[in-house]
């Protein structure tokens, strides 16, 4: 394959910033993949009468450059502007604005000479380009990704094609917790399949390019039977199904310097180390993180509930979600039921793996929001802190675990039937239980899952502290 | 058992599985959007698309079935344009508004599919890793990244920087629409916007039309008038 680099109005910026590929170039150039025959830059200039790929750098400024660029055009079987300038005309475009007289009085006898145009054009003004790299420089790995698509035989050149913005009547669905953006829904189908193995709070009306998603009548999800447990917030491509943010309110009380204190939970740690990939070292970076962006103190706990034992039984719902489930599928229950967990404290954020418990008042932070929170941080420079304190208590009595919605279902049908008449009940309603939970990270489909593995090590290693600083206090005295 | 071929590799796989399961085992990897394993496999958004070879039909690779002697290719020119095809429709129903959304910041799963098609109607705000009140348009910046092509991993607004534009105009009404509508938000006229928009092209046949265009927006925009019909 042989490569042909040409500049006109430029300043061979894009060429250097090829050249930064270094190994990745000089592989290909060792495997005789590719050849570069004519660079001014790189001082090759071999006699060759057909190019491969020529790339094109620089826009065209002067009458000489229109007759290179079209021999060139002639001579290569691929065509490929790179950079600003030949795609767009870039910075030598700006003498659009300039007066000529005075451009003329600097160049003097070279500017007619050389005739000038009076502005610079991109290339494809003049010749078909095959292919446009964008961007000033131009991304290195796009131009590589594109070079390799080419000796694999499988790109296709690029055509102009554009379709506006075709729906008319579009529907937004809006709740407490979350909302569905009926704009920005392709109507992929995912979250309501999803949502029919749960509630069937969601489906599709209309027909052809109508169809949308919505709630039954389109009434508010607060008054159709959502639970806002967010499962299929975690599925939706596009971000059309989304939490009620309380990101920008966190950032302001941030800003302001408001003394906030941090309550993370286990599950939302584990998520976070596999989403950015630290694995074992998440729990000291999120705490110094947390710390960086100007929280107090940081503590890492479950929600404590209080259980009144003088009851036969007990129903602990984990969350909102499930609160709601029985007072709306099981009002006969309700009575068992005790209140969800709650924090009521306005210097309290509190960081969950729940989408539900955004239902209640607080400050309330999913996974998700704690990631678009910390994405502007640098994390090489932070140092691991431990936390403040760790408020992990376990309940001290025995109880039935229910996860996934089948085996809720299941079990508050045996107490319904009169099967289980005591005991205490622990409902989860999202599959997999609090670890996928409707605000942590959106799922993909390649995505390797390591959570669990992830929350067994948080949890021993808290332990483990405990346990050694219990060890020192225990010699000293 | 039944074999197939795809690109040109032969294997033998499990009656029922689908194509796309197949071409796993050999390997090969076909770009995916709406389909999710084990919870949603009903081919509504026809990214996966592959050519059957003997019919020369295209086929959604996701929910059809191997059958004895099937022959597909998975990343030919017809191919890669039908995908192209697909998400260009899927975008003219997705209605552009980054600056809000959730996926913004390297989590758009259309952005990523849109860079490796060439289809550009995506702007840098999709890649921008600043959230609301760390937008540049909030602290009183002119940034011109609601109106430029994404794809450069919005490696400006990383060092706190504000988009110049240099990857050249998105040319779609309902973008510069949306991109008027948050600049007149945070207070930012017409004059601030074409001091840093002639940069880097004013000399492309584009320039004139997308001034034109927002200079039309922002004439709306002041006398308070949307009409939702006859925009576009």
């Amino acid at each position: 394959m042989k490569i042909a680099i040409y500049k006109f109005g430029s300043c061979s910026g894009c060429t250097i910033e090829m050249l930064n590929l270094s190994e990745d170039l000089l592989k290909m150039v060792y495997n005789k993949e590719v050849e570069v025959v004519f660079s001014t830059l790189l001082g090759a200039d071999e006699k060759c009468e057909n190019y491969d790929i020529s790339l094109i750098e620089g826009a065209i400024v002067s009458e000489g450059d229109v007759a290179t660029i079209k021999d060139i055009r002639r001579r290569s079987k691929i065509l490929i502007a790179m950079g600003s300038c030949a795609v767009l005309g870039g910075v030598p475009g700006l003498r659009r604005f300039t007066n000529e007289d005075e451009v003329k009085s600097v160049y003097v006898e070279d500017y007619s000479e050389h005739k000038y145009f009076s502005e610079a054009m991109p290339v494809s003004r003049f010749v078909k380009v095959d292919y446009y790299v964008r961007g000033c420089p131009m991304n290195r790995y796009e131009l590589l990704s594109l070079l390799e698509k080419i000796l694999q035989n499988v790109w296709f050149k690029q055509e102009e094609r554009r379709f506006p913005f075709i729906r008319e009547k579009t529907l937004d669905i809006e709740g407490t917790a979350l909302s569905l953006d009926g704009e920005k829904c392709i109507t992929c189908g995912r979250c309501v399949k999803v949502c029919q193995e749960i509630v069937s709070a969601i489906d599709y009306i209309n027909r052809s390019i109508e169809t949308t998603v919505s709630t039954p009548f389109k009434v508010k999800l607060d008054e159709s039977s959502c639970i806002s447990c967010g499962q299929c917030t975690l599925y939706c491509p596009v971000g059309a199904l989304k939490e009620r943010s309380s990101v920008s309110e966190v950032q302001r009380l941030l800003k302001s310097g408001t003394r906030l204190t941090a309550y993370v939970e286990p599950e939302v740690l584990a998520a976070l180390g596999e989403e950015l990939n630290f694995d074992k070292r998440i729990s000291g970076i999120a705490v110094a993180a947390l710390k960086k962006l100007g929280f107090e103190k940081v503590i890492l706990w479950r929600p404590q509930v209080t259980v009144r034992m003088q009851d036969n039984l007990t129903i602990i719902p984990s969350s909102e979600a499930e609160a709601i489930y029985i007072q709306r599928f099981h009002p006969e229950l309700s009575k068992y039921m005790i209140e969800p967990p709650k924090i009521d404290s306005s210097s309290v954020v509190w960081i969950t793996s729940c989408l539900a418990r955004k239902l209640s008042r607080g400050l309330i932070l999913t996974t998700r929001e704690l990631i678009r929170l910390l994405s502007t941080l640098d994390f090489g420079i932070l140092t691991e802190k431990s936390f403040d304190e760790v408020k992990l208590n376990e309940l001290n009595f025995k109880t039935n675990k229910a996860v996934g919605i089948q085996e809720v279902e299941r079990i508050l049908m045996s107490v319904n039937d009169g099967r289980l008449r005591e005991g205490a009940i622990e409902l989860y309603i999202c599959n997999r239980g609090c670890l996928y939970g409707g605000g942590q990270p959106y799922l993909r489909p390649e995505i390797t899952m390591k959570r669990e593995g992830l929350l067994a090590q948080i949890l021993s290693s808290t332990e483990e502290e405990k346990r050694g600083s219990l060890g020192i206090m225990e010699a000293l005295f | 058992m039944v074999r197939v071929i795809i690109d040109g590799k032969e294997a033998t796989v499990e009656d029922g599985t689908t194509v796309l399961e197949a071409a796993k085992k050999l390997g090969i990897e076909i770009p995916t959007l709406c389909y999710f394993p084990n919870v949603f496999e009903e081919a509504t958004c026809r990214i996966c698309v592959v050519e059957d070879k003997k019919t020369g039909k295209m086929i959604p690779s996701c929910a059809f079935p191997v059958s004895e002697g099937l022959n597909v290719e998975t990343n030919n020119e017809r191919v890669r344009s039908d995908r192209k095809l697909a998400l260009e429709v899927i975008l003219a129903i997705h209605k552009i508004k980054c600056q809000s959304c959730p996926r913004k910041g390297g989590r758009c799963e259309l952005l990523v599919l849109c860079k490796e098609y060439g289809v550009e109607g995506i702007p840098v705000c999709a890649e921008c890793p600043l959230h609301e009140e760390d937008c540049l348009l909030a602290n009183g910046e002119v940034c011109l990244g609601p109106l430029t092509v994404a794809g450069c991993d919005g490696i400006c607004m990383h060092s706190n920087r504000s988009c110049e534009g240099c990857r050249g105009p998105i040319m779609r009404t309902d973008v510069i629409k949306e991109a008027v509508k948050l600049y007149s938000s945070h207070g930012i006229t017409l004059e601030n916007i074409l001091v840093k928009l002639g940069r880097y092209y004013s000399s492309s046949p584009y320039y004139d039309s997308v001034v034109k265009v927002i200079a039309q927006f922002f004439n709306k925009n002041n006398k308070n008038e949307w009409f939702d019909e006859g925009d576009e």
